[in-house]
């Protein structure tokens, strides 16, 4: 037979006082819990290839264009400090690029440790003449960064640029874990991703020192390149898409001044070389501010290749706007001491 | 209990509890306490959180400061990489250790020896790391050393271990300096400017000094031969015996681990060039396994020689068939014979490179003076003579 009586709910013998207390310490538990979560919440949290992140973009350091001037300046001689200053003065002079009272930050190629004979890292004498120049310019401040991705220290040490940095009184600026932040833009495959910022910080002209070398890889390592080494990371996972990347680099910065130094080039071997034996003497310097146009110059003129359709980088720079890859369109002027 | 008088027999619990036994109490607490350090774990670990942390070491930059420790942040400690064993006896006869001690008088560590392995040996050579990935390298066993004798100037030592003395070979040979001077205390090896290279058991060892003066040099030598003797000698899986050593050029033997003269089945390739009377020739002989194997890569060497140059002859030597082309003024001479294929490649002088073919297949005798090369010698229009070939012609 069907049981047809109601239910009957068991009375709480909880009194009102007792709920009243105990709403109020489950609504507070619940609100610290949601405030400390919010607290503890990082907006900033910076995972890479996860969504979006907030981010940094670095402003342009170039001056403005001059059309009396050269854009692209190419210099042949054998003394490199007198070269590379010779190819500063085909563009207009130190005074066009460096003023009075600036904070200049050389990024030299400090890749690895080894001596400068192996033309793997960048000279110490081209260090010397620029940053002298700068200094000569009237510069407050002169700043050498580079993150190797072996020991900084090492480095700098055995490619001769400390030495250079200890008699010129330079700002040696080591890669620190707190001296990255995080780089937002929109690059082919560059979007977010530590930058060795906190030269940038100080700098507002920039200047690159690239060594022109062969390169595994991308075939050329010349300025564009360079810039690699602002990384932080595991970047080398990039090496997949290497010349999406190199690409990239002339849309994360646009530098004052660039030199490459063409003076002894490492020609085989690259990007790490060993024997003098890869190294050729070249005896040039190129200085501009379009790295797609140097880049162009130095891959077959510097490096001596024929194949300039390899480096696709250059390809895909150019093809973004970022800069001419036919060097010969650019104002040019050659000079030889 | 009270009894459920919607479905009796099955008894209700009471909603409220009116006690909570003391070790639930215990274990809610507990329960609370481990959410309140979980939440103190997450807050320390989002504090102390950076995205760099794989970019460098902080703790070891600031200790190699004026050391110069080769330190970087995913490097394996001195004595802890667990990927193969020891790779340097410190003396002979002594068991091989992971540390590379300073194998010369007058040599001092600069900092810690070094270890890389695949996932890591881009933090050491970086771009240059796929090209040693390629012939399985294994392991990096590195240390910088400073020189009692020379203040200022350092020698940077480097053991690249690979998977089999073959792929050691390999990369040593890509990277050869062809103007290095043969050395003398191991079968592979030569001295650049400013280093020495060479080729021991599955090591392929760079010692490599910071300037090219003696007072650089001669102890960097001293290290070399020293650690040369400290590695074990295995040659086990080289082919370089396929190639003869008559007229053969000193350093100038080359390992082409695949894709050799753009053939997808020429194979551990061995190559090497040979001073003929004045005129260099480029012999080239690999061992493919099989005659199956032999006669796949047979197929694919005519395919492409009759498809991209000038056969001009073919025909049988030493008991096996032969091809002669002509590659826009560059001459071929090729053969299989059993499982070996060879021949030369890109010479000058066609019947210079058939003599010497045909010597290597019937073990007929070159008789040519020792002569500083021509000229004319490889890569260049020298006079082709016919002469000597009664084979089927073109």
């Amino acid at each position: 037979m069907k049981n047809t009586e109601p239910i009957k709910m068991e009375t709480s013998d909880m009194t009102r006082r007792q709920f009243m207390r105990q709403a109020v310490m489950t609504g507070t538990t619940l609100g610290v819990a949601l405030a400390g979560g919010a607290y503890l919440w990082e907006r900033k949290h910076f995972v890479p290839g996860f969504g979006e992140r907030e981010g940094l973009s670095l402003p342009s350091f170039r001056v403005e264009p001059n059309t009396a001037l050269p854009d692209l300046a190419v210099a042949h001689g054998a003394d490199r400090k007198q070269v590379i200053r010779a190819a500063v003065d085909a563009l207009g002079g130190i005074n066009r690029y460096i003023q009075k009272g600036d904070v200049v930050m050389i990024k030299p190629n400090v890749a690895f440790d080894r001596p400068p004979a192996l033309c793997a890292t960048t000279h110490p004498d081209a260090l010397t003449a620029i940053a002298e120049l700068c200094i000569e310019a009237g510069a407050k401040k002169v700043i050498i960064a580079d993150n190797p991705i072996n020991s900084p220290t090492s480095c700098f040490l055995k490619s001769g640029l400390e030495a250079v940095a200890n008699n010129l009184s330079l700002s040696m600026q080591y890669p620190e874990s707190s001296a990255f932040q995080s780089l937002k833009m929109e690059g082919e495959i560059l979007r977010h991703w530590p930058l060795f910022h906190r030269p940038f910080e100080q700098a507002n002209k920039v200047i690159g020192i690239s060594p022109a070398k062969d390169h595994n890889l991308c075939y050329g390592s010349l300025t564009m390149k360079n810039w690699y080494g602002l990384l932080g990371g595991r970047r080398n996972q990039f090496h997949q898409h290497i010349h999406s990347i190199i690409s990239d680099f002339a849309l994360m910065i646009q530098p004052t001044l660039m030199i490459l130094d063409g003076m002894s080039v490492l020609m085989k071997n690259g990007p790490t070389g060993g024997r003098l034996s890869d190294v050729a003497e070249m005896n040039t310097v190129v200085a501009g501010d379009d790295m797609v146009a140097m880049d162009s110059y130095g891959y077959v003129n510097l490096l001596g290749r024929d194949n300039l359709d390899q480096l696709g980088y250059v390809h895909k720079a150019h093809d973004r706007g970022l800069g001419n890859k036919n060097w010969q369109e650019l104002k040019l002027k050659e000079v030889t001491i | 209990m009270k009894a459920n008088l919607r479905f009796p027999g099955i008894r209700l619990r009471k909603v409220a509890r009116e006690e909570i036994p003391s070790f639930e109490q215990f274990l809610g607490g507990l329960i609370l306490l481990l959410i309140v350090v979980i939440g103190i774990g997450i807050y320390v670990k989002g504090k102390i959180y950076d995205p760099h942390t794989y970019a460098l070491d902080p703790a070891a930059l600031e200790s190699t400061r004026s050391e110069v420790l080769g330190k970087a942040a995913t490097v394996v400690a001195e004595g802890t990489s667990e990927r193969i064993g020891g790779v340097v006896a410190a003396a002979a006869g002594a068991a091989p250790v992971k540390v590379l001690p300073p194998m010369a008088d007058g040599f001092n560590p600069m900092g810690d020896t070094e270890h890389y392995v695949p996932d890591t040996l881009f933090e050491k050579i970086n771009g240059r790391a796929p090209a040693y990935l390629a012939f399985n390298f294994q392991e990096l066993t590195t240390r910088s050393f400073t020189l009692d004798s020379a203040a200022g100037q350092f020698v940077d030592v480097f053991i690249f271990s690979m998977d089999t003395p073959k792929n050691a070979f390999g990369i040593f040979s890509m990277e050869r300096d062809g103007s290095g001077a043969t050395v003398d205390f191991v079968t592979d090896g030569y001295r650049s400017e400013m280093g020495f290279f060479y080729r021991q058991g599955n090591a392929y060892v760079q010692v490599l000094a910071s300037d090219s003066s003696a007072a650089v040099m001669t102890p960097a030598e001293a290290f070399a031969k020293a650690l040369a003797a400290s590695l074990p000698v295995d040659d086990s899986g080289l082919g370089a015996s396929l190639l003869p050593t008559k007229y053969q050029v000193a350093n100038s033997l080359n390992f082409i681990q695949s894709n050799a003269y753009g053939l997808s089945l020429m194979k551990d390739v061995y190559e090497a060039k040979y001073n003929v009377g004045g005129t260099v020739l480029t012999y080239f002989a690999m061992d493919a396994g099989s005659e199956a194997d032999a006669a796949a890569a047979w197929e694919e060497i005519k395919g492409y020689h009759t498809k991209y140059a000038d056969v001009q002859q073919t025909g049988d030597v030493g008991g096996g068939p032969f091809i002669v082309s002509d590659n826009f003024g560059d001459w071929n001479v090729l053969f299989m014979n059993g499982t070996i294929l060879g021949g030369v490649v890109d010479s000058s002088d066609r019947a210079l490179s058939y003599e010497f073919v045909e010597a290597q297949l019937t073990g007929a005798e070159l008789d040519y003076a020792e002569q500083a090369p021509s000229a004319a010698g490889e890569g260049t229009d020298a006079a082709v003579s016919e002469e000597g070939f009664d084979d089927e012609e073109y």
